[in-house]
């Protein structure tokens, strides 16, 4: 059964969660979007963050501006950023509470092909830093080096997903994306329902597996007695605790029960301590 | 946005970085079919909106199936 835009989508709708919101710009060459597309694009109200990945052929590098369309492309001062073909890079747009958010996102395909970028915005800071070719310190032979700190604070810089929300029918499964833990060293991953379920945490090599493995595989079990609230005071839970990242990527299974969901919350965290 | 149909979690026509949701009745009969939202072009949609989008037709999917099949589904999910 296919479901339409609108059966999910609310234009212009102010009440909107400012959640991440993503979007796929399709950009023909050497045209500025969103007026290529037709017109204005339903964006967020407002953003601080966005996080752009170009995966244009080469040649597809793309100019953004977040005052109108871009100006001049051979001219530094008409644009506010350059993402060149095969590049992701977050960046925030101003300081929250300090700055006004961005209410506009205009880009411009510098290339002869037809560009596509994909781009999340967010009013709350995107952490993505496995996959961004940011500088890192190596040695001779690109291994990161180990860093002895005595009396510096290690601060913790754990990344802690949503991986979902949104109530399961009877006997149905979610599948979360995988997540690269290149930069992690533990994975868990709590599930809470209204019904029982199966909570499972996978690994793999690579995101287009040659190898993957089931690491642990639990049912939920009625909550305590003292369990606090939200969700609620009864209902099921499972729980992996922290396992050490074997594989590189890690991702959240959860198989529902014979009941349906009327509400199913399941949250992940990578952790880079050790 | 549209949702992808397709057979296993990872049938190569899903992006292995966006979630996806299936059926484990249809597994179980070795006809595994999963979903995944996805934004048109030029669409700008939220995370909630792609995951209630799935869940949306996770539970439209389950009426379907009789209600044997879903217990008989729930048993071996317990003994697995």
């Amino acid at each position: 059964m296919a479901v339409t835009a609108e059966d999910v989508v609310t234009r212009g709708d102010a009440g909107r969660k400012m959640l991440r919101h993503l979007v796929k710009a399709v950009i023909p060459a050497n045209a500025s979007w969103p007026e290529s597309a037709g017109g204005p694009v339903d964006l967020p109200p407002a953003f601080y963050f966005l996080r752009v990945d170009n995966r244009s052929p080469a040649g597809g590098d793309v100019l953004i501006s977040l005052d109108g369309p871009v100006k001049q492309a051979g001219d530094v001062f008409g644009y506010w950023d350059r993402f060149n073909a095969g590049e992701r890079r977050v960046r925030n747009v101003g300081s929250p509470g300090v700055d006004a958010p961005a209410k506009e996102l205009h880009l411009f395909n510098l290339g002869a092909v037809q560009a596509t970028v994909w781009i999340e915005l967010a009013m709350h800071p995107i952490i993505d830093i496995s996959s961004s070719p940011g500088a890192k310190i190596t040695d001779g032979s690109d291994n990161t080096l180990d860093v002895a700190i005595s009396s510096a604070a290690v601060k913790d810089i754990s990344v802690y997903n949503v991986e979902t929300t949104g109530a399961l029918g009877a006997s149905a499964t979610f599948t979360g994306a995988w997540r690269d833990t290149l930069y992690y060293n533990w994975f868990g991953v709590l599930a809470l329902s209204d019904v029982t379920g199966t909570l499972i945490l996978d690994e793999a090599d690579a995101a287009v597996p040659t190898v993957a493995n089931l690491i642990s595989s639990v049912a939920t079990a009625a909550v305590p007695a003292n369990q606090p609230s939200p969700p609620a005071a009864t209902g099921f839970v499972a729980r992996v605790a922290p396992t050490k990242t074997v594989l590189r990527f890690n991702r959240v299974r959860y198989i529902n029960g014979a009941g349906a969901q009327a509400r199913l919350n399941i949250q992940s965290a990578m952790s880079p301590i050790n | 946005m549209k949702l992808i149909t397709g057979t296993d979690v990872d049938d190569p026509v899903f992006d292995p970085f966006l979630p996806r949701v299936g059926c484990g009745i249809c597994e179980l009969n070795e006809k595994p079919i999963n979903v995944q939202a996805v934004p048109d072009d030029n669409q700008v949609v939220s995370d909630e909106q792609m995951l209630e989008a799935m869940a949306k037709w996770s539970r439209e999917h389950a009426a379907t199936h009789t209600e044997a099949e879903h217990q008989d589904h729930e048993r071996r999910r317990r003994e697995a």
